[in-house]
Parts: C-alpha cells; structure tokens; sequence
C-alpha cells in the first residue's frame, strides 16, 4: 500500500478486520502506527471517563407508574377472573359429576371454594367501591396482594382453559353417544389439575379476604 | 457502578413483581443507565427521560426477562438504555447549547487527567448526535457495527462510517493532527 492508512483502515485493523494491505502497511509505516497507537489511546480515555450521577432521583416517579400499570391491569383482571372462575364452577362441576358418580369430599371442597372465591371477588368490588382515603403503607400491602392474587389467577387462567377443553370433548362425545378413551385418560390426568387448583384457590382465598380487610379496615372512609 | 448489589435472588424477586428488589435494580443500575444515555442525549434532561423510560420498561418486562444471572441482566438493561437514549436523539430537535458543567454531581475519581477529561466530554458533545452514539456504543459499550445499525435502523457501513467520521473530528479537536 502506497498510501497511508484511512482512520477507516486503522479502525478496521484494531478490530482485527482490516484488509492484508491495510494490516501490512501499519507494520511498516511507524506512523500510521502512531496513528493507531492514538485510536487505543482515544478509546481508554473514553473509557475512563466518569460515571455519572442522575440529578434527581427518579425511581419515585417509574414506582408510581409501575403502581398505576398494576391497578388499571388489576380492574381489567378482576372482571376476568370472576368470569373464568365462575364458568370454572360451573365447568369443574359438570366435569366431576360424571354420570353415576357421587360427588367425593375433594370435589366438594372444589366446589365450595369456588363459591367463596367469587362472594370474597363480590365483597371486594363493593368495598373498593366506597370513597376512601388510602394511607401509604395501605397502598403497599394492596399493591403487593393484589399482584400476588394476579400472579395465582394467571395459574387459574391456565388450568380454566384446560377444564374447557375437557368440557367440550366431553359434549362431543356424548353427541356421538360412544365412549371415548381419550376423552376419559384426559379427565383422568386431569387429576393432578383438580389439585392444583384446589390448592391455588385456597391461596387465593386466604389473600382476598387479607386483601378485602385491608380495604375495609385500613382505609379511611370519606363522605359519609 | 454498584452492580454486583443486584444477586440471582434478587433478579428472581423482581421478577416476581417485588418492588423491594426492582428498587434494588434501579439502584444498581441507574448510574450505568444515566452515563450511558448522558453520553449519547444531548442535555441532561433527555438522558434523565432516557433513565425514566428505560426503568419503567425494565420493571414492566422484568417478568419476561429470560436471562440468568446479573451479567445477562446488565446486558439487557443497557440494550434497553440503549434504545430509548437512540429514539430520543432520533425524534428530539436538540438546542445548540454548551451544557459540559451541569453534570458536577460526577462521581469516580478525577485526578490529573481531570483537564485530558474535560476536553474529551467537551470534544464528545460537540459531535453530531448519530457519531457521539455509534462512538460511545462501539468504543465503550463494546456493540459491534451490526447491532449498532440494527438499533439505530441503518446499515453498518453507515455506523462504520459515523464511527469514523466521529474519530477524525475528535482527532481534529483534541488537536492530536498528524500527517497520517
């Protein structure tokens, strides 16, 4: 190469890139080595460049925005929720009351905290209802419950869609009034849901009714 | 840069929704984050949004962060930073002004070379706004020309060029000209 190294060239060789002639010139010529040297020596000194400080602090601001996503997600969830949980109820009692079969101890422990769960969901919306005032720490614990509830609906919402699934087949099959064997291994795997689901419940029984006191008794109510 | 504050379990809590261990995060990483973005935005105000909008990302998505452990966390956080501070230089209309003393609230140590350092953020601010980020992405922040044209929307001959043009002007202004 003829010529001396482009700060294109030079940069393309320090990245290990640069073309044959490029990358031979700057063995041979001290100067476009100099040149390179400068590059590194630009590079560090970018590099060592302070951290900086933020001037004011700004998790206040993204918290009450992380807050104010949760509860507007909440409202949209809670319509949801009492509406898969009900058609659960009535889901989870059709799929158990499997022709001939007397409903067992677990199933009507299903059952009944089916039932709670969407009187707590209906206490809920008319205590929330009322005008009050919301102390900090209040505002903290209702945040923090009401995104673990969340969390345990996005579990229900699963295994309500699971039961539906099951439900249909199940119509289907008695349209065609003939048995059918996977139809009944998939109520019977089914099983391990049942469970779950109970369990999830029961959470979620225990943190409404935290969640509802909360509102109720840790709030000052106004107007009134 | 306190960043090795932030462990697995913390990821995990903030993951979870915890806003305990999202504050941890924020804490951690608002200095990297505010660098990042103070260097690429023009002002100070831009790079506080850019610290604002990166985090309020960050905490939404946290639960769909599939990384482990901090290293990919920190590589996820400036990716994000690194977006929003190119959107903002992008889409702002930029006043011409001389704001180099407004960050004093610096922090690390600044020794002898403070004067070497002065010309260099003074020299980094007056390039164009696209060369001051291909640089400081590629030469601090270690992406490659491939990324940096994919974040930016352009091509990588475009982001080798920016990196280029962006050395020979702060070549010219740290009055480091040679004959090469």
């Amino acid at each position: 190469m003829l010529r001396h190294c482009s700060i294109q060239e030079l940069l393309e060789v320090r990245n290990g890139e640069g073309s044959l002639a490029a990358r031979t010139h700057v063995d041979e010529c001290a100067q476009c080595r100099d040149e390179l040297d400068r590059v590194h020596q630009r590079v560090a000194a970018l590099r060592a460049l302070p951290s900086l400080n933020a001037p004011r602090d700004r998790w206040s601001v993204v918290r009450q925005s992380l807050v104010d996503q949760r509860r507007r997600l909440w409202w949209v969830r809670t319509g949801w929720v009492a509406a898969a949980v009900m058609a659960l109820a009535v889901g989870a009692n059709g799929l158990m009351s499997w022709p001939g079969a007397a409903p067992n101890e677990a199933e009507l422990e299903l059952q009944t905290l089916l039932e709670q769960s969407v009187q707590l969901d209906n206490e809920l919306v008319t205590v929330v209802s009322r005008p009050r005032v919301v102390n900090g720490l209040a505002a903290v614990a209702i945040v923090d419950l009401e995104d673990q509830i969340s969390l345990i609906d996005d579990e229900i919402g699963l295994i309500d869609m699971r039961v539906l699934r099951v439900l249909m087949a199940r119509e289907e099959s008695a349209n065609r009034r003939q048995f059918d064997v996977r139809l009944l291994r998939s109520i019977l795997e089914r099983e391990a849901d049942e469970n779950q689901l109970r369990q999830l419940l029961r959470e979620r029984l225990i943190l409404l009714d935290v969640l509802v006191n909360t509102h109720d008794k840790r709030t000052v109510y106004v107007g009134h | 840069m306190s960043l090795a504050v932030v462990d697995d379990l913390a990821i995990q809590r903030a993951k979870a929704g915890d806003l305990a261990a999202l504050e941890r995060v924020y804490r951690a990483y608002e200095g990297l984050v505010y660098t990042l973005a103070r260097r690429i935005c023009r002002t100070a105000e831009d790079a506080e949004d850019v610290l604002q909008e990166t985090f309020v990302e960050v905490c939404r998505s946290m639960r769909q962060f599939r990384g482990e452990g901090p290293g990919s966390l920190t590589a996820w956080i400036k990716r994000v930073a690194s977006s929003k501070a190119l959107m903002r230089v992008r889409y702002e209309s930029y006043r011409v002004v001389d704001e180099l003393h407004e960050d004093m609230g610096a922090v690390g140590v600044r020794a002898a070379d403070t004067a070497l350092q002065l010309d260099l953020e003074n020299a980094l601010g007056r390039l164009s706004d696209t060369a001051r980020a291909v640089v400081w992405l590629h030469d601090v922040e270690g992406y490659k020309h491939e990324e940096i044209a994919e974040m930016m929307g352009k091509t990588v001959s475009f982001s080798k060029s920016q990196l280029s043009r962006a050395h020979a002007r702060l070549r010219r202004m740290l009055g480091e000209e040679t004959g090469c």
